[in-house]
């Protein structure tokens, strides 16, 4: 497979894709991972254990995380909790997604559809 | 609310959660089930410390939500579901045959388009789902004489009871259907010997 290649057989949910974008930054557990979505979103974007963990065992299935095996101190944390961390392959999905993501951003940016631009577009056009 | 009643109250909502989880099919609830329930657990003592009563009555109503919703995709999304889908709906549109076949065998010069429909109708059932190839054949030969009965019972056509070509439609429909799977389990196989020799690249 070419390098730039991403991994097709995953049709990545907005859900999915947040959960590797959050992975990318190194292992969490689920409920970091649902609080650190929260965070960088600003709060629109709120998963609950449902969905997240729905999404994690797509993930888990398409091999694009991996359980990890490396726990922290059980004096530090709670040993009940699973980490989770990116593979090579959910690497380069996250990658190929993103990359599709900044074309659509790119099409609206020239289409003046985000920001003060598409107003001032408006206004101008009244 | 206070903060020793609120301290009751997340107990209770957790065990409320953990409850819930029934609602998913089993093998998810023994892999996830519990980090579910801890997940929510610790959402709701920081929701609480953050937002108080409203943040966890919003927060008890999403996690709610988001139980069903998720149940139910996990349910549906399940290979045994799916099939029981696919079979819900090929049986409807075998039925629609069926009463389509049924309305042209009522019509004076159509039979021959009734068998058409007969044999296509269940030669497209056994190619989409060859393991089923019985069910369709019986359930488009019976769509026949049903159709035509409905249709007497409404007074639309003329039901003779001893009307003698109505099993023989079975024979139609059961080349059609068994003639569908062959197709398809001679296609697969094809394919997968085709698979095989495909070069690497």
């Amino acid at each position: 497979m070419d390098d730039q290649e991403a991994p097709n057989t995953v049709h990545l949910t907005p859900a999915m894709f947040n959960i590797l974008l959050t992975l990318a930054d190194g292992e969490h557990h689920g409920y970091a991972i649902m609080r650190e979505i929260s965070l960088r979103t600003g709060g629109t974007v709120r998963m609950g254990p449902g969905t997240l963990y729905r999404s994690i065992k797509q993930l888990l299935a398409a091999g694009l995380i991996v359980e990890s095996e490396e726990r922290p101190d059980p004096s530090l944390d709670d040993e009940r909790r699973r980490y989770y961390r990116l593979t090579e392959q959910g690497f380069r999905a996250a990658e190929a997604e993103a990359r599709r993501w900044e074309q659509v951003v790119r099409l609206a940016r020239s289409k003046q559809l985000l920001g003060g631009e598409a107003q001032m577009a408006a206004e101008g056009g009244q | 609310m206070s903060y020793f009643s609120s301290l009751r109250l997340l107990p209770l909502l957790g065990g409320l959660y953990e409850a819930l989880l029934i609602l998913f099919p089993r093998s998810f609830r023994q892999a996830y089930g519990p980090e579910m329930a801890q997940v929510f657990r610790t959402s709701c003592r920081e929701t609480q410390r953050r937002d108080g009563a409203r943040g966890l009555v919003l927060l008890c109503s999403r996690a709610l939500g988001d139980v069903v919703w998720s149940s139910t995709c996990e349910w549906v999304t399940r290979p045994r579901a799916r099939n029981i889908c696919m079979r819900a709906m090929l049986s409807v549109v075998a039925v629609l045959l069926a009463s389509m076949a049924s309305s042209l065998h009522g019509r004076r010069d159509a039979d021959d388009a009734a068998l058409a429909v007969l044999l296509a109708g269940s030669f497209l059932c056994g190619v989409i789902h060859p393991k089923g190839a019985w069910w369709w054949a019986l359930l488009i030969g019976v769509g026949l004489p049903g159709g035509r009965l409905l249709g007497h019972i409404t007074g639309f056509t003329v039901f003779n009871v001893t009307d003698t070509e109505f099993p023989l439609m079975w024979a139609p429909t059961f080349v059609g259907a068994y003639a569908g799977a062959a197709m398809r389990w001679l296609t697969n196989r094809s394919w997968s010997k085709g698979s095989r020799s495909w070069p690497r690249t």
